[in-house]
C-alpha cells in the first residue's frame, strides 16, 4: 500500500478516535470520561474532512465536540455526587460483553474482506453543501419536514421530563 | 424547472397525515391560548376528531390507485391503506379509554401533551406504513418511538413510571443504532436507501459474488432492532417493565400500533429489499432458521414467563411477546401471499382482545389504585359486565374457540402448515397454548371464585364502555362470522404494496 499524507492522517484519527472509546469505557472519573469521549468525537469530524464532507465535519464538531460534550461536562457538574464511579465487579457480564464483541469484530471483519463491493469509489469532491440543500428540499423533503416534527416531539418531552413540579 | 416538478406532485395524497398534523398543532395552541383554570379534559375530542378526519380522507383515497411522491419517500398503495386504518381505529379506541380519566389525576398537568404525543405517535407509525425508502422508514419508526419513550416516562410521581421510561430510552436507542449499523453495511454494497432500487443491486450481488453472508450479517444485525420493536424474544426484556410503568391506554398503543408498525416495516424490508434473497440458499440455510428461532423462543419464553407473574400488565406483556412469536411463525416461510390475510386478520383480532383486556385494566386500576391480580378479585359480584367481557377477552389471547383469536390463531397454522416446513414451530404454537392456559385462566378464577373486596360497582365512564363494547362485538363478531373480515382482506392487492410502481401498471394492462 502507498504511503500517502491522507494515510497518514487516517491513521492517526481512528487511532485517536479508537482510544477516545476505549479510555472512555476504562476512566473511572465522570470528567476524564467526558473528555476523553469529546476526542473521539473530534478524530470523527477529522475523518469527514478526509473524505470531503466539510458540511458533516463541521456539523460534527458543532454538535458532538461542541455542544453535546460541554453539556454532558455541564450535567456532571450540575449533578455530581461522587467524582470516581465505583467499579462495578460482575466478571461473568464482563467476560460475556467481551466475548460478544470480540466475536463480532472478528466476523464483521472477515465477512467484509470476503465481500466484493459492486459500485465503483465514487468521487466525492461534488459533494458538497449545495448538493445537500438539493437534496433535503429536493428528493428527501418530506422525510426532513417529519424530522422537524420530531425535534418538536422531543423539545415537548424534554420541557416535560425536566419541567420542576410546583405545589399546587 | 424546480417548481414545475414541484406542482406536479399529488400532494392531495398527504391528507390523512397532514389532518394529523393540524390536530397536534391545534391542540398546541389551545393548550397554550386557554386559562389554566379551565379544565383540559375535553381535549381529547380535539385528538378524536383529528383522528376522525384523517380516517375519513382514507376512506375517501379508495378506490385506491397506488401512487407515489417523490421517489418513494412517501408511497400510497394497498398495503399501506389497509395498515394506516388499522392504527387509526386502534389509537381511536385507545384514546377514548385515555380519555377515562380519575378525578384529580395527578397526571392532568400534562393531559394536551399526552394526546400531542400519541396523535405525533400515530403520526410516525402512518408514515412508517406509506414509504419505500429508508430513510423515511427510519424517520417515521423514531418519531414512533421517541414519542412513545415521553408517552411512557411522563407519570414522574410514578417511581415506575420513570423506571420504565429510562429503560425504554437506553434499549430502543441501541436497537435504533444495530438497526442503522446493519444498514449502513447495505448502503455500502448498493448506495442507496430506496428499498426497491435496494431489491435490484442486490440480486446483481448475489449473482456475481460470495457476498451473500456478508448481506446476512448485515440482516442480522438489522434484525435485532426489529425484534426489539414487535418484542420478540430474546429482545423482549424492556416489555414487561415499560408496559408496568405506563399508563394502560399507552401501554396497549405500545402493544397494538407499535408492534404493527414494525411488523409492517420488517414485511417491506424482507420482501423488498431482501427479496433476491428469498429464493437463493442463503435464506433457507440462515434466515429462515434466525426467524424461526425468534419465533419459537418468543413463544416459550413469553407463555411460561408469565406462569410468575403476579401483575395483570406483566401478564399481559408477556402474553403479547407471545402472540408475536405466534404472529412470527408465518415468517420463515415468506413465500406464500396467503400470509398477509393471515397477518392482517391476526392484527386486527389481537388489536381488539388486547386494546379491550388493557381497557378493563384500566378501569379497574383506576378504581383500586393497582394491576396487582388481586385487584381483580371477585369483580364478577362488583360489575358482572366487566368480568365477562374480561374473560371473552381472555378467553380470544387464549385461542379459544368461538372467539376471534381462535380463528386468527387457526388461520395463521395452518397457511404456515401449507407451506410445509416449518413443522416444528406449529408444535411448538400448540405446546405453548396449553400452557398458556393457565395464566389467563388464573386472571379468570381470580375473578369468579374469589371473595370480592368491596361491593361497590367499579366506576367507568361512558367511552370506556363504549370502547369495551365495541371491541366485545369485534372479537365475538369475527369469532363466530370470521368470512367478514377474511372475505375483505382477501380482496386487498396486498402484492402491489411490494412492487415498484412500473410494475403495477404493466400488471394492470
Amino acid at each position: 500500500m502507498e504511503i500517502t499524507g491522507e494515510f497518514i492522517a487516517f491513521f492517526i484519527l481512528s487511532i485517536l478516535a479508537i482510544c477516545g472509546a476505549v479510555f472512555m469505557i476504562f476512566f473511572t472519573n465522570v470528567v476524564h470520561m467526558g473528555v476523553s469521549m469529546a476526542f473521539t468525537f473530534l478524530s470523527i469530524a477529522g475523518i469527514y474532512f478526509l473524505l470531503n464532507a466539510d458540511f458533516l465535519a463541521v456539523i460534527q464538531i458543532m454538535v458532538y465536540t461542541g455542544a453535546i460534550s460541554i453539556l454532558m461536562l455541564f450535567g456532571i457538574m450540575m449533578t455530581r455526587h461522587k467524582e470516581t464511579e465505583e467499579k462495578l465487579n460482575r466478571p461473568i457480564h464482563y467476560g460475556l460483553s467481551i466475548a460478544g464483541a470480540g466475536v463480532l469484530l472478528v466476523s464483521l471483519v472477515l465477512l467484509s474482506r470476503g465481500a466484493t463491493f459492486v459500485s465503483d469509489a465514487v468521487d466525492t469532491k461534488g459533494y458538497g453543501i449545495e448538493k445537500i440543500g438539493e437534496l433535503f428540499f429536493g428528493t428527501y423533503m418530506i422525510p426532513f419536514e417529519l424530522a422537524s416534527i420530531l425535534l418538536l416531539v422531543a423539545l415537548i418531552g424534554s420541557i416535560i421530563i425536566a419541567k420542576k413540579e410546583g405545589q399546587e | 424547472m424546480m417548481n414545475k416538478v414541484f406542482e406536479q406532485i399529488e400532494w392531495s395524497l398527504l391528507t390523512p397525515e397532514t389532518t394529523i398534523i393540524a390536530g397536534i398543532v391545534l391542540l398546541l395552541l389551545t393548550d397554550l391560548v386557554l386559562p389554566a383554570s379551565i379544565s383540559r379534559r375535553w381535549f381529547g375530542f380535539i385528538g378524536l376528531a383529528s383522528i376522525l378526519g384523517s380516517l375519513a380522507f382514507v376512506v375517501s383515497q379508495l378506490p385506491l390507485k397506488p401512487a407515489e411522491i417523490l421517489f418513494g419517500t412517501y408511497r400510497l398503495d394497498p398495503m399501506s391503506l389497509v395498515f394506516k386504518l388499522l392504527f387509526l381505529t386502534a389509537t381511536a379506541l385507545i384514546l377514548l379509554v385515555a380519555m377515562d380519566r380519575k378525578k384529580g389525576d395527578k397526571t392532568d398537568r400534562y393531559i394536551a401533551e399526552e394526546y400531542i404525543l400519541m396523535l405525533s405517535a400515530l403520526l410516525g407509525a402512518m408514515f412508517l406504513a406509506s414509504s419505500v425508502d429508508v430513510i423515511t422508514l427510519f424517520i417515521g419508526l423514531e418519531l414512533l418511538s421517541i414519542s412513545s419513550y415521553i408517552l411512557v416516562g411522563m407519570r414522574k410521581h410514578e417511581r415506575l413510571s420513570t423506571e420504565a421510561g429510562w429503560k425504554y430510552v437506553i434499549y430502543g436507542g441501541v436497537s435504533s443504532a444495530f438497526f442503522l449499523y446493519g444498514y449502513s453495511f447495505l448502503y455500502g454494497l448498493s448506495g442507496t436507501t430506496n428499498l426497491f432500487t435496494l431489491g435490484q443491486s442486490l440480486a446483481e450481488v448475489v449473482q456475481s459474488t460470495q457476498s451473500d453472508l456478508f448481506i446476512v450479517a448485515s440482516l442480522c444485525l438489522m434484525l435485532v432492532g426489529f425484534a426489539f420493536k414487535i418484542s420478540l424474544a430474546p429482545f423482549h426484556m424492556w416489555a414487561p417493565d415499560v408496559y408496568q410503568g405506563a399508563s394502560s391506554p399507552v401501554a396497549s398503543f405500545l402493544a397494538v400500533v407499535s408492534k404493527a408498525a414494525g411488523i409492517l416495516f420488517l414485511i417491506r424490508f424482507l420482501l423488498i429489499g431482501m427479496y433476491p434473497l428469498l429464493r437463493s440458499e442463503v435464506w433457507g440455510e440462515n434466515i429462515m432458521w434466525a426467524l424461526a428461532i425468534l419465533a419459537a423462543v418468543s413463544m416459550i419464553v413469553g407463555n411460561t414467563v408469565a406462569l410468575r407473574q403476579q401483575n395483570v400488565k406483566r401478564i399481559l406483556a408477556y402474553s403479547g411477546i407471545a402472540q408475536a412469536g405466534y404472529l412470527f411463525i408465518i415468517f420463515p416461510s415468506l413465500q406464500s401471499n396467503l400470509i398477509f390475510v393471515s397477518v392482517g386478520f391476526y392484527l386486527v383480532v389481537y388489536m381488539l382482545m388486547t386494546i379491550g383486556a388493557f381497557a378493563i385494566v384500566h378501569v379497574v386500576s383506576k378504581d383500586t389504585g393497582n394491576e396487582e391480580l388481586t385487584s381483580f378479585d371477585g369483580l364478577v359480584r362488583r360489575s358482572p359486565g366487566l368480568a365477562i367481557a374480561m374473560t371473552l377477552f381472555l378467553f380470544s389471547l387464549a385461542g379459544i374457540p368461538l372467539t376471534a383469536g381462535f380463528i386468527g390463531k387457526v388461520n395463521l397454522s395452518l397457511n404456515t402448515f401449507a407451506s410445509g416446513q416449518m413443522w416444528l414451530l406449529i408444535s411448538t404454537l400448540l405446546v405453548t397454548t396449553v400452557i398458556s392456559y393457565y395464566y389467563y385462566f388464573r386472571i379468570v378464577q381470580r375473578m369468579f371464585v374469589e371473595k370480592a373486596t368491596s361491593d361497590q360497582k367499579v366506576p367507568i365512564s361512558f367511552f370506556s364502555a363504549l370502547t369495551i363494547l365495541v371491541v366485545v362485538l369485534g372479537t365475538i363478531g369475527f369469532g363466530i362470522m370470521p368470512d367478514l373480515l377474511l372475505s375483505k382482506l382477501e380482496t386487498v392487492k396486498w402484492g402491489y404494496g411490494l412492487i415498484p410502481l412500473e410494475g403495477i401498471q404493466q400488471l394492470k394492462n
